[in-house]
């Protein structure tokens, strides 16, 4: 397609970048008459404006993907699995073992937009009984998952992933992101 | 059947039903993973960003006002994709030149190019070829079906900019499908 950079070699006159905007409805009533005027004078913009509606319609016909047999059921179920052990985020209190079990994507933690919200479990008992591959044939996780933390005890990260090196990065991240969100 | 972009704007969320995040999992999780997948090009990424997006959907349940989910779906999908680009940008990686141009080799001549049928894998293919800006605003407009002013808002740039990339993102595809 030849109508790329602004004036593509043509001079000046040819409204390259109206184009698309008009093929979607977003130019004003003057502009829109204005292109179809000098696309019925101007082969080459003829040209662009039908190219570009292929690629408008190529996208536009993508199907649906589904995702992976089992995918979101797994999302559902792991998000319960968390939401019934206390996925916690509270302040640490004095005397109050803070549980903090909580399944964190790679992602950073900064937004604080990770924690699910649940049930809140008892926090006197240790939600740190999530090692990695308790559930019997359970998938490899991509969450991290960080156990329960208080003030004489340092936070460690029981990481599942796969061999990633980027994700020890991403881990760490989480860890101290969460660390910083309950005050520690 | 050709459908023009996945969104209904007759309001598929009747008016006082916001729904629970289960609901949003089960009904729409194909949906969010059409757009992880489209804008990622690979599966197991696109699993990654569907689990990122689906914990900031549980978060944002709590604010959302009834309307068109899939809109708002979509909009956290690629708001989710773009960070992960960003924060990916922070360790040294080649950088795209910011001239498009110069990402996609020269076509042949319209008059040399065989027509040939363009196969969604094609399709995602020649997506992965743009600028993560140009493919992000192009799955909004196209995949998505957003209007140019929500997309503004959306990514929060002046609407010449959408303009802007929309026309040259789909350019860029054209040219990688020649």
């Amino acid at each position: 397609m030849t109508g790329v950079a602004p004036d593509a070699g043509r001079g000046g006159g040819h409204p390259l970048e109206l184009l698309s905007a008009y093929l979607d409805g977003e130019l004003p009533d003057a502009a829109a008459a204005g292109v179809e005027t000098h696309v019925a004078v101007c082969a080459a913009c003829r040209i662009d404006l039908d190219e570009l509606a292929e690629a408008r319609t190529l996208l536009r016909d993508l199907p649906l993907v589904a995702a992976p047999a089992g995918f979101t059921a797994d999302v559902v179920r792991r998000r319960r699995r968390a939401g019934r052990r206390g996925a916690v985020l509270a302040a640490a209190a004095a005397g109050v073992a803070l549980v903090a079990a909580v399944a964190v994507p790679d992602a950073s933690v900064d937004t604080g937009d990770t924690v699910p919200t649940g049930d809140i479990g008892d926090p006197n008992r240790s939600q740190v009984a999530d090692a990695p591959g308790d559930a019997p044939g359970a998938p490899a996780e991509r969450f991290v998952r960080v156990p329960a933390t208080s003030a004489d005890r340092g936070p460690s990260a029981a990481v599942s992933h796969d061999a990633d090196p980027s994700f020890a990065d991403r881990a760490a991240e989480a860890v101290s992101g969460l660390l910083r969100a309950v005050g520690g | 059947m050709v459908r023009s972009s996945f969104l209904r704007r007759d309001g598929d969320v009747p008016p006082d039903d916001v729904p629970s995040w289960d609901e949003v999992a089960r009904r729409h999780g194909d949906f969010v993973y059409t757009v992880a997948y489209r804008l990622t090009g690979d599966h197991h990424d696109a699993q990654d960003l569907v689990q990122e997006v689906l914990l900031r959907v549980q978060r944002g349940l709590a604010t959302y006002r009834p309307g068109s989910i899939e809109a708002w779906l979509g909009r956290i999908t690629t708001n989710t994709f773009l960070d992960d680009v960003r924060r990916r940008r922070r360790r040294p990686v080649v950088r795209l030149p910011e001239d498009p141009d110069l990402v996609v080799p020269s076509a042949p001549s319209i008059d040399e190019q065989v027509a040939q049928v363009a196969l969604p894998d094609d399709v995602t293919g020649a997506l992965q070829r743009l600028p993560e800006d140009y493919r992000a605003t192009v799955v909004l407009c196209d995949v998505i079906g957003l209007r140019y002013d929500e997309i503004a808002t959306d990514l929060d740039v002046p609407i010449g900019t959408v303009r802007s990339r929309v026309h040259r993102g789909r350019a860029l595809l054209r040219r990688a499908l020649a």
